[in-house]
C-alpha cells in the first residue's frame, strides 16, 4: 500500500522532477518501486531518443541553395508588382479602347476625316451614370489620370473606325497583345490579366473610376499601329 | 506634378532591395529552424522543406509588416508550426503513406524494427498532446534549442518553457507505458 502513495512521485521522478525524502526512503528499500522507477525511466529514454531522431533530422545537402534560389528569385520578381500593376491598368484601359471602337460619335454632317472629336461621357445602355471623378476635368492632373474621356475616335479616310489610345510609357507591346487578344484571337489571355471576363459594366466602372496610374507616363499611340503587332500568346 | 512623377519610380524601386537584402540574410539564419520545426510535424523531408519554403515565402510577402525585426525568427516559427499544422491536419494521405512506408516497416534486424515502431508510437502520441505542449515538444527537440531559445521564439517565461515541457512528457509517459509493460524487456 506504501508504494501507491510513491506511484506518481516515481514517475515524476523518472522524467526529471526530484524526489521527495520520503519517497526516496521508500525507494531504497522497495524492489518493487526500483522496478517501477527503472521502466519509467527506460520508457523516458525511449522517449527522448525518438523525440531526438526526429530534432536530429536534416534537409536534403541542396536545401540551403534552393530556398536561396527560391528566396532571391522572389526578391527579383518582388519588382515585378509593378508590372503587374501597369498590366492592369493598361488592360482596363485597353478594355475601354475595345468597348468604344463603335461608329463615330462625330457631329452629324461633319466632313470625312475631321479631326478627332472626344467621346462625351455617357453610361451604355443600362448601366446607370456613373458619379463624377472626384478629380474633376480641373483639377484633374493632366493626362496621368486615365478615363473614358481621354479615349478618342476618329475616321480614317476609306470609312474604318481608328483610334487613339493613352497607354503607360514603354508598354504599347503590351497593350497591342491585349487588343489582339480581346480581338478574338486569345480571348482568354485579356480576361486573365484583367482579371475577370469583362462586362460592358464593368470596363464602363473601372475606366470612370480614376485609376491609379499617376506615376506612369502616358503616351498616345494609334490603335492600327498596335494592331500590328503580335498577340499575346497563353502559355 | 512631372517632377514628382519622374522621381516616384525611384523611390519605390529603392526600397526593396534593402529589403531583399534583408531577407537573404534571415534565409541564411533561419532555414534550420523552419525546417526542423515543419520536420518535428510532418516527419516527412519533403514535406518539411516544402513547407519551410511556403513559410519563408509568405515571410518574405508579409516581411513589412514586421515591426520589430529582432523577432524574425520567432515570427518565422509561429508561421512554419501554422503552416505545417494546417498540413498535417489536411494531410489524410500521409497516415495511409506512413502504414505502407516500407522505411518504417521493414526491419533490418529485430531490434532496429522495435527501436522504429516505438519512435512511431511516440510521435503518434506527441501528435496528440494539446498544441501549447506538443510546439514546446517540437521546438525543444530541434538540435541546440535550449529552454531559453524555446522561450525567446514562443514569446513565454522560461519557467513556463519548463512545465509545459514537463507536461508533455508526462502525458506521453502516461500515454506510452504500455510499450514497456508490454515488451519481452519489461
Amino acid at each position: 500500500m506504501a508504494c501507491d502513495r510513491f506511484t506518481r512521485e516515481l514517475n515524476d521522478h523518472a522524467i526529471g522532477a526530484p524526489l521527495g525524502s520520503a519517497a526516496a526512503a521508500h525507494l531504497a528499500t522497495c524492489s518493487s518501486c526500483q522496478m517501477r522507477l527503472e521502466r519509467e525511466t527506460r520508457l523516458m529514454a525511449a522517449i527522448d531518443f525518438a523525440i531526438d531522431q526526429v530534432g536530429s533530422a536534416r534537409p536534403a545537402s541542396d536545401y540551403q541553395v534552393r530556398l536561396r534560389e527560391k528566396a532571391s528569385v522572389r526578391t527579383r520578381s518582388g519588382h515585378g508588382r509593378w508590372v503587374l500593376a501597369s498590366v492592369a491598368v493598361a488592360a482596363a484601359a485597353l478594355v475601354a479602347v475595345a468597348i468604344d471602337l463603335r461608329p463615330s460619335r462625330r457631329p452629324a454632317g461633319a466632313p470625312q476625316g475631321t479631326p478627332a472629336t472626344t467621346i462625351a461621357r455617357k453610361a451604355p445602355a443600362g448601366v446607370p451614370e456613373a458619379a463624377p471623378s472626384p478629380l474633376s476635368a480641373a483639377s484633374r492632373p493632366s493626362r496621368n489620370t486615365m478615363t473614358r474621356r481621354d479615349v478618342r475616335s476618329a475616321t480614317g479616310g476609306n470609312g474604318r473606325r481608328e483610334a487613339e489610345v493613352l497607354v503607360p510609357r514603354g508598354q504599347p507591346e503590351t497593350i497591342a497583345r491585349l487588343l489582339a487578344s480581346l480581338n478574338g484571337q486569345e480571348p482568354a489571355v485579356a480576361s486573365q490579366l484583367v482579371g475577370r471576363t469583362a462586362t460592358r459594366a464593368d470596363v464602363y466602372q473601372s475606366a470612370e473610376t480614376p485609376v491609379s496610374v499617376a506615376p506612369i507616363r502616358i503616351d498616345v499611340v494609334n490603335v492600327p499601329e498596335l494592331r500590328a503587332l503580335e498577340p499575346l500568346r497563353a502559355n | 506634378m512631372n517632377d514628382w512623377v519622374a522621381r516616384w519610380p525611384d523611390r519605390v524601386v529603392s526600397a526593396v532591395p534593402e529589403l531583399d537584402h534583408e531577407f537573404e540574410e534571415r534565409v541564411g539564419d533561419s532555414s534550420r529552424l523552419a525546417f526542423g520545426i515543419a520536420y518535428g510535424v510532418l516527419r516527412n523531408r519533403e514535406d518539411a522543406e516544402e513547407i519551410a519554403q511556403e513559410a519563408f515565402a509568405r515571410a518574405y510577402r508579409r516581411i513589412g509588416q514586421l515591426k520589430d525585426r529582432q523577432r524574425f525568427r520567432a515570427w518565422l516559427s509561429r508561421m512554419t508550426w501554422r503552416l505545417a499544422i494546417d498540413r498535417w491536419r489536411a494531410d489524410r494521405r500521409r497516415q495511409a503513406r506512413e502504414q505502407v512506408d516500407p522505411g518504417i516497416w521493414r526491419p533490418s534486424t529485430e531490434e532496429v524494427a522495435v527501436a522504429r515502431e516505438r519512435a512511431r508510437h511516440v510521435w503518434l502520441a506527441i501528435d496528440a498532446l494539446p498544441e501549447k505542449l506538443r510546439i514546446v515538444m517540437v521546438l525543444s527537440a530541434i538540435e541546440g534549442h535550449d529552454t531559453r531559445e524555446v522561450a525567446s521564439l514562443l514569446d513565454i517565461p522560461e519557467g513556463t518553457v519548463r512545465s509545459r515541457l514537463f507536461l508533455g512528457r508526462r502525458q506521453l509517459a502516461e500515454r506510452l507505458r504500455w510499450l514497456v509493460t508490454d515488451s519481452p524487456e519489461s
